[in-house]
C-alpha cells in the first residue's frame, strides 16, 4: 500500500548524510533533527485550539483529526481534550522521543505535557507545568517548544518585569523539569555576543538549529502587552508598534552562548534551516515588512542576513506568518494572514526566491503543516485570539489539501466554529506507528482475512 | 537490521539497512555508500573549548539491579559517583553503523584518550549497558567487552540484567526509548529500534549532558568531561589548556 503502510523514523542527520538520495522527500513540516519523523501517511494531526468565549466549551483543547485516508474515521474529530481554560494556547512540538507532546499558552504561561504514545489515537494530560515564569527567572510567553536530547529548548516571547519583549530561551527536561535559562543578548548585556548591525533588542520568537555547524538560531517577535493587545488598537500606536523585534541571533548550539547579532528588521517569525549536507542557511520571514530573509554562512565561516524577496505586496501588510520550507531545498511555503493565501516559492537559489504559485485558503491564515512527502498540506487559521479578524471574517478551520508540485486540491475541511471547537491554531502530526504499534482498522482486516 | 540510532530504515535506505560492516572503518562503509554518523570522523566545527561553558544538571542519574559480565547482582548506581561516567544503551546485535557500534567506536576513543592524560585517567568510567537481556547474557557481554578491550586495561563496564522487567524501569529513568521490532522464531526479540543516547554523568550520581547522532564525538565528549573536572578541580584546568 503506496502510502498507508509504511513509515519510518529517521533523523536529521540521516536526511542530511544521505542528502544525494533524499530528494523525494519533504519535511514533515519543521520538526527538531533530533525527532524521529514519520515519512510515509500520518495517521491524525493534533491541532492544539484556543478557545473561544461562547463556544463549546469556551476552553483551551487539543483536537485530534484522523487525517489517514484508509481509515473509516477519516477527515472527522475523534478526540478533544479540554485543558481547563483558556491560556492563549499557541504553539507545541514533541519532545525527540516523540512520545510526548508539549503545548504552551502565551497568558497563562502554563505548559501542557500530553501523553500521544499510549494511545495515539487519544492523547492524555500527562503533567502541566504551572510555575514556568518562576523557575525561569521570570520569562514570559512559551512560545516555541523544540526538542533537543533529551531536552526541550523553549522560546519565550517576553518577561514579567515590563511585559516588554526582552526574553529568554528557557530549557527543560524530558521530564518536565527546568534546567536552565538563556537570555537573549542586549545592548546593554550582549552576553559575549557581537552586534553586527544597528540592533540588539533581546527579543525572542522561533529557535532552530543545524547541528552540523554547531549552530542555533533565534527569532524576535514582541512582548506580552503587545501580544495580547488588540490587533486595531495595536496598529494605530506607534509606541507600540515600534516595540517589535528586529534580529535574528546566532548561537553556539552547545554552549548555549549567543555568538552574533543580526539586523532583521520588521519581527523576524518562523526561522526554517535547510536540510541537506552542504547548505549551511536558514529562512525567516519579517511580519511587518513582508519579506523572506535569508540566513546563510559564508565561505570563511560568518553568519549573515539578507532581504531576498517580498511577500505579496509589502506595502499592503500582507502579514507573512507561518512558513515551511521542503527536504530539498528547493521549496519554501509561505502563509499570509490578512490576505489569507498560501505562497509557494522556488527556493533553488536560495539568494533569489521566486513567487510560484498562491491560492487563498480562507479569509485568514496561519499554520501550514505538510507531510514528509510533501504530497499533503494542512492549514489551520488562527494567529492570536485579539489579532484574529473579526466578524465573518473570522473564520476558524482546519484544511486538507493534497499538492502535486504544481497545484493544491481541497480533500476536506474541519469548520471549528461549526463544531464548536474554538480557533485551531498549531497542528502536529501523529502516527500508529511510531510506538509500535499497528492501526486498529488493519489490525481488524488481518482478523477477518485470517479466519 | 534496525536503525539504533534513528530507527526504522526503510525502502530508499535499503543501502544502509542491509548493511553489516560493524566497526569497520569509515574509508571502508563509504566506498560501499553507508554514510556515516559525524562521530565516524572529523568533527565539522571545532569543539567549544573545555571549561569556557556550563554542563547544567539535567536529571539525576538512576541506579537499578544490573548484572555484571561476572554475573553479579550489583546496583547500577554503585557504579556511579566514584568517577565521571559516561553511560550507553545498546543490544550486543546492533548492526547499524550509525546505532550501538557509534556508540561503542565513541567510548572506546574518548577511554583511549583519557588514558594517555595521566591527570585524567582516573577520573572517567565507561558503562555499556544491553537492554536485550534474553540474548545479552553476562558471558555474552563479557565476549563482546573483551573483543572491544584487546586485552587493554581500562575501566569499562559491560552489563547486562537479569529480565526485561528489570532493565524497563532502568530505561524509563532514562527515558531511553526502545520498541522492539520483531521476535525470532525461538521467541528472543533481536531486533530494536531506539534512539540512540548517551549520558554524561558527574561524581554526584548527575546527568549533564545527553548526547544523540549530532553530537556524540570524541572531541565533544573529552572536552565536556575536561569542563566537568574543571568545575571540580581546578588543578585539571592546566593540563586541559595543553590539549
Amino acid at each position: 500500500m503506496k502510502n498507508s503502510m509504511r513509515y519510518s523514523l529517521i533523523s536529521f542527520m540521516f536526511v542530511a548524510l544521505l542528502g544525494s538520495i533524499s530528494t523525494a522527500f519533504a519535511d514533515e513540516t519543521c520538526m527538531s533533527p533530533y525527532m524521529a519523523k514519520i515519512v510515509g501517511q500520518e495517521d491524525f494531526v493534533y491541532v492544539w485550539t484556543l478557545g473561544e468565549k461562547s463556544l463549546g466549551d469556551e476552553q483551551d483543547k487539543l483536537v485530534t483529526i484522523d487525517v489517514n485516508p484508509n481509515s473509516p474515521m477519516y477527515g472527522k474529530v475523534i478526540n478533544t481534550l479540554s485543558v481547563g481554560g483558556r491560556n492563549e494556547a499557541h504553539h507545541s512540538g514533541f519532545s525527540d522521543d516523540r512520545k510526548f507532546l508539549w503545548a504552551g499558552g502565551l497568558d497563562s504561561n502554563k505548559i501542557f505535557i500530553f501523553d500521544v504514545h499510549t494511545d495515539p489515537a487519544k492523547p492524555v494530560l500527562h503533567k502541566t507545568i504551572n510555575n514556568f515564569v518562576k523557575r525561569s527567572g521570570g520569562v514570559v510567553g512559551p512560545h516555541t517548544f523544540y526538542a533537543l536530547a533529551g531536552r526541550m529548548m523553549i522560546t519565550g516571547l517576553s518577561n514579567n518585569a515590563d511585559h516588554g519583549g526582552r526574553t529568554a530561551l528557557v530549557e527543560y527536561s524530558n521530564k518536565g523539569e527546568y534546567i536552565a535559562t538563556h537570555w537573549h543578548p542586549t545592548d546593554q548585556d550582549l552576553r559575549g555576543a557581537t552586534k553586527s548591525g544597528n540592533f540588539a533588542d533581546g527579543y525572542g520568537y522561533d529557535v532552530r538549529v543545524l547541528p552540523r555547524r554547531n549552530a542555533m538560531f533565534t527569532s524576535s517577535f514582541t512582548g506580552w502587552t503587545n501580544y495580547m493587545m488588540d490587533f486595531g488598537t495595536l496598529l494605530g500606536d506607534p509606541e507600540a508598534m515600534k516595540r517589535f523585534g528586529n534580529t535574528v541571533v546566532k548561537w553556539d548550539l552547545h554552549t548555549r552562548k549567543p555568538q552574533k547579532v543580526l539586523d532583521v528588521p520588521g519581527a523576524p517569525l518562523e526561522i526554517r534551516c535547510a536540510w541537506q549536507p552542504n547548505h549551511n542557511y536558514c529562512f525567516t520571514t519579517t511580519a511587518l515588512t513582508s519579506q523572506i530573509w535569508l540566513i546563510y554562512e559564508d565561505g570563511d565561516g560568518e553568519w549573515h542576513a539578507k532581504a531576498v524577496a517580498d511577500i505579496g505586496d509589502p506595502s499592503k501588510v500582507p502579514l507573512p506568518v507561518d512558513i515551511s520550507i521542503s527536504s530539498d531545498d528547493k521549496g519554501l511555503w509561505v502563509q499570509t494572514f490578512m490576505d489569507g493565501k498560501a505562497r509557494y516559492f522556488d527556493i533553488s537559489d536560495p539568494f533569489a526566491p521566486k513567487q510560484t504559485y498562491e491560492e487563498t485558503i480562507g479569509s485568514q491564515l496561519n499554520m501550514i503543516s505538510q507531510s514528509w512527502d510533501g504530497k499533503r498540506a494542512y492549514f489551520t487559521s488562527s494567529l492570536l485570539n485579539n489579532w484574529d479578524k473579526k466578524g465573518d471574517d473570522d473564520q476558524q478551520f482546519f484544511k486538507s489539501y493534497a499538492w502535486d508540485g504544481s497545484n493544491l486540491k481541497h480533500e476536506f475541511t474541519i469548520d471549528f466554529k461549526a463544531e464548536k471547537l474554538g480557533s485551531a491554531h498549531q497542528m502536529r502530526f501523529g502516527a500508529y506507528g511510531l510506538y509500535g504499534m499497528k492501526r486498529p482498522y488493519e489490525k481488524k482486516a488481518e482478523l477477518a482475512a485470517a479466519q | 537490521m534496525t536503525a539504533a540510532a534513528l530507527l526504522i530504515i526503510q525502502s530508499s535506505f535499503a543501502t544502509i539497512a542491509t548493511a553489516d560492516e560493524g566497526l569497520e572503518t569509515k574509508s571502508g562503509l563509504e566506498r560501499q555508500g553507508v554514510y556515516l554518523a559525524p562521530g565516524w570522523g572529523k568533527l565539522s566545527f571545532t569543539a567549544p573549548s573545555a571549561g569556557s561553558y556550563e554542563l547544567p544538571i539535567i536529571d539525576t542519574a538512576a541506579g537499578g539491579e544490573v548484572l555484571t559480565s561476572a554475573g553479579k547482582l550489583i546496583d547500577l548506581a554503585d557504579l556511579l559517583g566514584e568517577k565521571i561516567s559516561i553511560l550507553s544503551f545498546i543490544y550486543r546485535t546492533c548492526d547499524d553503523v550509525n546505532g550501538c557500534p557509534l556508540s561503542t567506536m565513541v567510548l572506546n576513543t574518548v577511554g583511549n584518550k583519557i588514558s594517555e592524560q595521566p591527570l585524567l585517567k582516573d577520573k572517567l568510567r565507561l558503562l555499556t549497558l544491553s537492554f536485550d537481556p534474553r540474548s545479552d547474557t553476562p558471558d555474552v557481554m563479557r565476549e563482546y567487552g573483551a573483543s572491544i578491550l584487546a586485552g587493554r586495561d581500562m575501566d569499562w563496564h559491560f552489563l547486562t540484567t537479569e529480565s526485561d522487567a528489570k532493565i524497563q524501569p532502568i530505561l524509563d529513568s532514562y527515558q531511553q526509548s526502545v520498541v522492539a521490532d520483531g521476535v525470532s522464531e525461538d521467541g528472543v526479540a533481536r531486533k530494536f529500534s531506539h534512539l540512540l543516547r548517551v549520558y554524561l554523568i558527574d561524581q554526584q550520581h548527575r546527568v549533564r549532558n545527553i548526547y544523540s547522532l549530532s553530537f556524540l564525538h570524541p572531541d565533544i565528549l573529552i572536552n565536556d568531561i575536561k569542563t566537568l573536572l574543571m568545575g571540580d578541580a581546578p588543578v585539571i584546568e592546566d593540563e586541559a589548556e595543553k590539549q
